[in-house]
Parts: structure tokens; sequence; C-alpha cells
């Protein structure tokens, strides 16, 4: 399935998904001068729904081979992808329990490993300034209210 | 005369020595997020909302001014030198300033495309001071039908100018709008596609939804793509960046043509920066005695462009300032700097606020002297920068982007919502579609919907409201006009490519 496609078909589930919950709301009559809290999603819901179908149509009407091998091209990293972004939610998770500085360390620890491979030495060193430096100048300078979790009672 | 009254009461502002140091604060950050590939000014300066909360707001807001403009100088450093433009608006300098670089005259590129940017902002100020307050009074006797067909030509426009299919930018605008629905109904205070959750309530916000379509889209970006994207650093000597007699005689003309053509069109709804440098350099090409040029290092090519892209910034802030109605991602963003300091612009801003205002427009001024100064001379500088080694300069913006979001509130579910649309940004560059769309229609959304429920009540709930007021039906009329138009070229251009 082209990109295209796939992206019209999405398109358009989430129009007819919008449309239905907002014919749901009250959507009065435009004529009578009541605008529902419906009405303005249906619209936009009217919209998007026009435009996927219309991509939706043009990729059925254009059928090139060129998009699928770049594709399998851009499969290639696809690891490089999921695995930063499955760390960035478990960080979410930690964050405010292990604070700012542990977190980061970890995930800095994480990513450079992952990225480039660099020796454990220079990868701990470089995470722990990172974290630190980061939070010095954006919880001490800048007063962000960063969270210290389990570092609580020493930066405090 | 007015004005320029003002104007000196403004650089009085501008020139306190606290405001000079947060705008060379701005500039200096600004050309470093110019420089830098990995992140352009709408995210930097959405990173940066959350920490200028205890600014003093005129400091905090000449500041992201700031860094708009020391953007649009940076990217052209990188541009020249290595061929990889900074940010979107310095991509067409890399056509001439690469190949001028590599006939060994990398610094005429720099110092044209410098003083070009220079003009270029001093004309787009000018015509700030004039227009800005020409507009906001002419303003005061629209109502709410003209600011709505205003906002939809925004949009329109957004979607006809698009790089791209104009289908697909369509679909953005209309998701975009119907994001910003989430949340309370102001009108009725029924809630719209909460889905039961609690941080939803208040609807989608602005910063993270920005911070993930445009920061962690690109940092994955080039986690994806790998150590690639740098080209060859030109490690030549860079002298001679004042520009000799022939390069002004050359570039003199280039410069006047791209500062008005930027401006004006910086003044029209939904042009980003990005647009007027492509037209300036078509516009160059089309003039110049020597078109087979360019291509191999027309000074014209970088002078044009590069005045077009500031004078192009100084238009944009027109609408924003005059009407309160942000056209481009970039202006949004100061738009909700000023909401957050309590401040809505619209057309009595300039007067209630002239501090602000005019301290804004006189810093831009200095700005703009601090980075002719200061561009120049610190070249090196910026390019040793550029050999921040790679892997390092992505994770620690990944760590902004999320310090940016979470301390907006201070909480998770910010940090959530900039991942959400972070996994948003990346699935569309996967499927060529542009965030900027869609950041347009979260952010006009709302005023849209007010200004049509308004005028619906002026109207008593007749429709015809929009076609008997004639600045509201011939605006929508050219918003009907170029949606036709860009859907016709969307259609016909994939067409004749799939034939290809």
């Amino acid at each position: 399935m082209s990109g295209d496609r796939l992206s019209g078909s999405l398109g358009l589930l989430v129009a007819i998904a919008v449309i239905i919950y907002s014919l749901k709301l009250r959507v009065g009559v435009i004529g009578a001068g009541q605008l529902g809290p419906g009405t303005f999603p249906l619209i936009c819901g009217v919209c998007l729904g026009f435009c996927s179908a219309m991509l939706l149509a043009q990729s059925f009407r254009s059928t090139s081979g060129g998009k699928a091998v770049e594709d399998q091209e851009k499969k290639g990293n696809f690891r490089l992808l999921v695995y930063p972004f499955g760390a960035l939610i478990i960080y979410g998770l930690i964050f405010e329990w292990l604070g700012f500085i542990l977190s980061t360390f970890l995930l800095v620890i994480f990513l450079f490993r992952l990225l480039e491979s660099k020796k454990w030495g220079e990868v701990l060193f470089t995470a722990g300034a990172i974290s630190v430096a980061v939070y010095v100048v954006f919880g001490v300078l800048l007063k962000s209210s960063l969270p210290n979790g389990l570092l609580d009672a020493f930066l405090r | 005369m007015e004005a320029l009254h003002h104007l000196v009461s403004g650089f009085s502002v501008a020139l306190q020595p606290m405001h000079l140091f947060y705008c060379f604060i701005g500039v200096l950050g600004g050309t470093l997020v110019g420089v830098l590939p990995a992140i352009g000014p709408v995210a930097a300066i959405a990173i940066l909302l959350p920490t200028v909360y205890y600014l003093e707001p005129t400091s905090a807001i000449i500041m992201l001014a700031g860094i708009q403009n020391g953007c649009m100088y940076g990217g052209t450093i990188t541009s020249v030198l290595v061929n990889v433009p900074g940010e979107a608006a310095s991509v067409v300098t890399c056509l001439e300033g690469y190949p001028m670089a590599l006939n060994g005259r990398a610094g005429a590129a720099l110092g044209i495309a410098a003083f070009g940017s220079f003009i270029g902002a001093n004309i787009g100020m000018l015509g700030l001071v004039f227009f800005a307050q020409v507009v906001s009074r002419l303003a005061l006797h629209l109502g709410p039908p003209e600011y709505f067909a205003l906002m939809v030509l925004s949009l329109t426009t957004v979607v006809y100018v698009v790089k791209g299919s104009s289908i697909k930018a369509g679909m953005m605008v209309s998701l975009g709008v119907l994001l910003s629905c989430v949340g309370v109904d102001v009108q009725t205070s029924q809630l719209r596609f909460t889905f039961n959750l609690m941080s939803l309530y208040d609807g989608i916000p602005l910063v993270p939804a920005v911070i993930g379509l445009f920061g962690i889209k690109e940092v994955f970006g080039n986690f994806e793509k790998g150590d690639t994207s740098r080209g060859e650093l030109l490690t030549t000597k860079i002298q001679g960046i004042f520009p000799t007699w022939q390069d002004w005689k050359d570039s003199l003309m280039p410069i006047f043509r791209g500062s008005f053509l930027g401006f004006f069109m910086g003044v029209l709804p939904g042009i980003s920066p990005t647009i007027p440098t492509f037209v300036s350099y078509g516009i160059e090409k089309r003039l110049s005695k020597h078109p087979e040029k360019f291509g191999k290092g027309a000074i014209e090519g970088v002078a044009g462009p590069e005045s077009a892209n500031n004078a192009t910034v100084c238009g944009g802030y027109i609408s924003l300032f005059g009407l309160g109605i942000p056209t481009t991602a970039l202006t949004s963003m100061l738009l909700a700097a000023l909401i957050i300091f309590g401040m809505s612009p619209g057309p009595q801003f300039i007067e209630k606020s002239p501090d602000l205002f005019w301290g804004l427009i006189a810093s831009l001024y200095v700005g703009n002297v601090l980075l002719l100064m200061l561009n120049l001379p610190f070249i090196p500088l910026w390019v040793k920068v550029l050999r921040t080694p790679f892997y390092l300069l992505n994770i620690l913006i990944l760590i902004f982007c999320v310090i940016g979001a979470y301390c907006m509130n201070g909480a998770v579910e910010d940090m959530y919502m900039v991942f959400i649309f972070g996994l948003v940004g990346i699935v569309a560059k996967k499927l060529d579609f542009e965030p900027a769309p869609l950041v347009m229609g979260l952010i006009l959304g709302p005023m849209i919907e007010r200004s049509l429920t308004q005028s619906l009540i002026l109207s008593d709930g007749s429709v015809a409201i929009f076609m008997t007021r004639p600045i509201t039906a011939v605006l929508l009329v050219i918003a009907v006009i170029l949606l036709i138009f860009s859907m016709i070229n969307s259609v016909r251009g994939k067409v004749t490519r799939s034939e290809a």
C-alpha cells in the first residue's frame, strides 16, 4: 500500500468518526442563528473527509512503482526511530520519580550507546556532564521547575 | 510624524541596558539556532517560552524577536559554507552561495548576505512603522465577518503556497482546526472530543504541539538518517567579507527588489519567509543579463533572497500587531508569548502598549545593527559551532524539547503531548505531509470559530452576511479561488509526475 493510500484512508476514517461525533453534539441550524457545539467540528470533519477522499482517489489513479523502493530504503534504520522513542516514553514514566538528573543521565547513556557505540567511560562521563549542566542552566539559572526526584535531599 | 515620535521613545526603551542585553542574547541565540541544522526558529522559541515567564514582558518579546532575526542571518552561514541550510528560509542561498564559496568567494557571499539582510530588515521595519498603525486603525472598522474571512484566507493561502501537495496541506489544516476544537466549547461550555481525559479539558496546548511537530520530528529524523547530513566543511580561509564595488553594483537592485517583495509578501496572510526567497531568486534569474551564471555562483542570487527573508519577517509583524492574527507558525509563537503575559494583540494593541510595540520595533533595529557587527567577525566561531558532535547536539536538543514541555506547567502530561505530536510529526514526514499547516489550523481554529459565531449572531443566523459585506465577500472569493487553484494544481501535478 502506498503512503498516500494509507494516509487517505486514515484521514477518511478520522473524518467519518468526527462527523458522527459532531452530529451527536448539538449541531444547531445555521440558518436559525444557532450554532451548536457540533457545527464547527462538523465543517472541519467534512473538509478533512473531502481532502482525504481526493488524496485517496488520486492514489488509485496513479500507480507508480517508484514509491515502494523508497519505502524499502526508509525502513533500513527503522530501529533508530523505534528504540529512542520507546526510551522517551520510559523517560516520561520515570521522570518525576527519579528526578531530572538521574532520568536524563539514563536516557543519554541509552541514546549514546544506541547511536554511537562509544566506550562506556566516555558515555558515562558525557551523560553525567550533560544532565548536570542542563540542570544547572535550566533549573538553577533560568529557574525552571525541574523535578529533583530521588536526589531531592541533596539538591534542596 | 507621530510615528517618528513614537519611534524615538521606542529607542529609549530598546537602549535600556537590560533590554539591550536581552536583545543581544536573542540575536546571539538566534544565530546559533540558524547555524545548527538540527533545530529551526519555531521549535527554538517554543522551547524557550516556559523560561521567559520570569522576565519582564518587553525584555521577553525583544529576546524572542531577536531569535527570529538572528536565525535568518545564521541560516545563511551554513548555506554558504557547508551547503546545508540551517533553516528553511536559507535553502535558496545554497544555490548560489555554496558555488560562490567553492570559487573562493565565501567571504563576499557572506558579506553581501549580511548587508542585504540588514538593508532588507531596515526596509521591512520602515514599512512596519508606517503600515502597522494604518492597519490597526483600519482594523477598528472590521467586524467579526471580516476577521472570519481574513483568517479563512490565511488558511487557504497556507494550503496554496505549501511545498508539496496542496491536498495534503488541506488535510493538515482541517486536522489542525479539528484539534483546536478539543476541550470546552467556549460558547456553550460543552465538552468536545475530550474522551473523559482531564488533561484535554483545556484543549490541546499549542507549545507542546509545536515542540513535538518541529523539534522532536527533526531530532528523530536526524537519528534515523545518521551523521551524513553535513557536507564538506570548507576549510579555506574566509577573506574579503566587504563586497567590492562590482559586487555592490550587481547586488544593489536585487537587494531592493528582494526587500520590497519580501515585505509585501510578508504582509499577506500565510506567507512564511521561505516563499519570498524562492520568488526573489526566480525574479533575479529572469531579470539577469547573464542567466547562465546562475547556479555557478551569481551574487544576485544570494543578495535578493537574503534581503527578502528578513523583510518578510517584518511584514509578518503587521498582521500580528495590527490585527492580532498570526499568519505564520513563527509569529504565532510570538503571540503565544504575548498571551503568557496576559496581552492579546489586536487593533488597540499598539495604542494600549506603546512601550512594548515601539520598543520592539526599535530593538529589532538595534538587533540588526548588532547582527551586522557580530556576524561578520564571528563567522569562524560559528563554523566551530558547526563542528559540535552530531549526536551530542541532537541529544541535547531532545532534552531541551522535553524541558520546554515540562516546564510550561510542571506536568508530565505535557511531555507526553510532545511525544504524541512528535510521533505525528515523524509519521507525517514519512508520508510527505508538512507540519506547518497543522499548526496554523490549531492556532487560528478557535479564532475562526469565535468570529463565525459572532458573525452569525450579528446577522441573526443568516449566512448572507458573508456575501453582503464587501470586504468579507472579496476576501472569501479570493480564498475560494485560491482553494480551487491549489486543488487543480495538486491533482494535475500528481498526474504528470506519475506519467513521467
